[in-house]
Formats: C-alpha cells, structure tokens, sequence
C-alpha cells in the first residue's frame, strides 16, 4: 500500500510525496496525482504519465 | 503510392542509392526497443513502465526485456508474460506534430512478433481529431484492426499491415500484441516496430536514426537522468544553493526539452545533498518545471545555512524521471 504524503512547493502549490511499495518515490503536483486516482481504480504512483 | 516512395522502397530493399537505415522514416519512436529508462520489467498496466514510449494496455502481464527471441539485427524485444488468460497489447500514440504528416497518407504497420501458442499478432491504428490526444483518454477512432499469422520464432522478416489514415487525423494510436486471449504463461513478444508511409514495409529503421538519436526522441516525453556507475563515489552532480536554513534547491536542466512541462518526479536510489563538503542522504521532492529545466528540493535531513552553495549528488545506480511528458 503505497504512502502519500501532503506538501507545498516553493511557490505554494498542493503537491504529494507517493513512496511505493517497491520502494521508489513520486513526488509531483497534487492535480496530476488525483487524476490519476480517478482514472485508474488501482494506480501506481509512476503511472502518473497515463 | 508516388513514384518518389516506389522509388525509395525499391531502392531500400534493394541496398541500393537510398541508404536502408533512414532517421525519420519510421513514426514509431523506440520501435527497436533500444531505450529503457524506467526498467526492464514491470507488471504494472495503464501506463508507461518499461521500454520508453510503449504504453502497456493490459493487466495481469508482466512486462519485460527479452534478449533471446529476437530477430536478426536487434538486441532487445518487449515480451508480455500472461498470469490469466488475456489479450496482451503495446501502444505508442503520436503527437500531431508527426502524426498530421500521415493525414491522407496510406502507410504500413510492421513488426516482428512471436507467441508462444502460434496465435496471432495483431494490428490496429486508431484516429483523434483532437490535437495531442492522450492516449488513454479522449474520443477515438478505429480505423482497422488486421491479424497476422505468428509462430514461437520469431519470423524472419517483419509482419505488415497497410492502412488508410483520414485526412482529418490529428492524434494517432498504434496498438499491437496478440490479437486474442492467451492462457495463463503465454508469451506475446515484439519488436522492430514501423510506421511508415506507402504500401510496403522497408526494412526497420530507427525513428532517430542512430541509438543517440532515438534517445533523445525518447527524452521528449520522459527526461531522465541516470547514473549508471556502479560506484556509489561516481555523482551526477547538480548545482544549488540553501533557499533556507536546512532546505536546499536544485536545478536540473534536461538533455533534451521536454514535450510539455513534467508534473513530477519518480526517485530510485540514494541521493546526497552536500552543505560545504559534508554529505546528507536527502529525499528530493519534486517543485516546478518548464520543458526545459526542472527544480527540486529538500528541507529535511540536511544541514546548511541559508545562502550557502550546496550541490546535489544522484549516487551510481540511483535516477530521477520528470513524468507528466508522455501523451
């Protein structure tokens, strides 16, 4: 179960930290990351790009 | 097709005037499977996770590098391996900056595929008349769907399919793989992939036409950087600077300018942040990008004072993807 995490970048935008169960870590902006949830049922947070 | 592509085919397949290995030719991007920046085998769908540009379409596949069955003059081949009975499907879309050069064109889809159980390969290309329509979202077109024959071997020249594009076509998609379910263990493997304009296959060419050049194609829709040393003492280095005390700012220019501003960041590995000479094991976060630079930044685990130079350190073995750049 990957972990998310909320933060703010430099110019105060809503972004998430996603550590994945394989150990590697996506960080980016929140939008994108949502999208993504709504898209896929089961999201990884490299298929950020789809 | 005009006497200029007649020519050019006959000329390609003869090694005559016309040299066989053409750059731009071929519209698919990483058709040889010669790029893998994110991996070498993922089981993971509805995106992109392995051979750069090649979006895995289905679930319970696991995707992955195959050096044994592949045919003459290529190294490598995209195999998808079933854990239920499935369709196993690859797809590339194009932008419209080269997909609109194809409007009105009737081109040719070629592969080299194997499977296991002989069951057939298939072709499909699908039309947007949006501009830049993503792959997996959006209002589609088929335009044909065409099976060819395969065999565990792969063949030794390409399977083809030829198709008219409408003149209308601004966004296209290519999906090959199987053209039915295979059972649970079976194996559907390509590689050599083109798309090129006329009635006939050519013989494969890289769309960058050198392997620095299909890289760099390659980087447009996934800037990478990764170091590929085997010693953690070998650093991609970057500079930056301490934007507060214990919090550090980098900037990463790209190889290549990036199609559209990535939106995140995918780490692997160990990364240093260095205040003066010490080093700090840091977690970069992703901050804002163009298409041409990206920023990152920590504010734990580091310790400098604000206004110092810092440097970051990506370790051998380690990588950062900018995603968000893939249609």
């Amino acid at each position: 179960m990957a972990t998310v995490t909320n933060y703010q970048n430099l110019n105060g935008e809503d972004c998430v930290q996603v550590t994945n169960d394989d150990g590697s870590i996506w960080s980016g902006l929140k939008s994108v990351y949502e999208a993504t949830l709504a898209a896929n049922s089961a999201p990884q947070a490299n298929s950020t790009e789809s | 097709m005009s006497r200029a592509q007649l020519t050019s085919t006959v000329e390609q397949n003869t090694g005559g005037a016309v040299a066989p290995f053409v750059g731009g030719k071929n519209f698919i991007i990483n058709g040889g499977m010669d790029v893998w920046q994110r991996g070498t085998s993922s089981s993971s769908s509805g995106g992109y996770y392995t051979a750069d540009r090649w979006y895995q379409v289905s679930g319970s596949v696991t995707y992955s590098q195959e050096t044994s069955i592949v045919p003459t003059g290529f190294q490598y081949a995209l195999k998808g391996t079933t854990s239920a009975s499935v369709q196993v499907l690859y797809g590339q879309a194009i932008e419209t900056a080269h997909a609109i050069r194809l409007a009105g064109q009737t081109v040719t889809l070629s592969y080299y595929g194997a499977t296991s159980d002989s069951s057939s390969v298939y072709f499909r290309i699908d039309y947007a008349t949006t501009v830049d329509q993503g792959i997996s979202s959006g209002t589609w077109t088929i335009i044909n769907t065409i099976t060819k024959s395969a065999t565990p071997t792969m063949p030794s020249s390409p399977q083809q399919a030829t198709f008219a594009i409408p003149s209308n076509a601004k966004t296209l998609r290519v999906f090959i793989g199987n053209a039915g379910s295979q059972a649970s263990g079976g194996t559907t493997t390509i590689t050599g992939v083109q798309l090129e304009v006329g009635s006939v296959a050519t013989p494969f060419s890289r769309a960058g036409g050198t392997l620095q050049g299909e890289l760099a194609l390659c980087q447009r829709y996934l800037p990478a950087i990764t170091n590929v040393q085997s010693s953690s003492n070998n650093t991609d280095s970057f500079n930056g600077y301490a934007y507060q005390t214990n919090g550090v700012l980098y900037s990463i220019p790209f190889s290549v300018p990036a199609r559209v501003p990535p939106t995140g960041i995918t780490l692997s590995g160990t990364f240093s942040g260095y205040g003066l000479n010490t080093p700090y094991t840091i977690t970069p976060l992703f901050n804002a990008a163009t298409n041409n630079v990206a920023t990152v930044y920590a504010s734990t685990g580091i310790t400098i004072t604000a206004g110092q130079g810092s440097r970051l350190g990506i370790l051998g073995g380690s990588s950062i993807l900018f995603t968000g750049c893939e249609l």
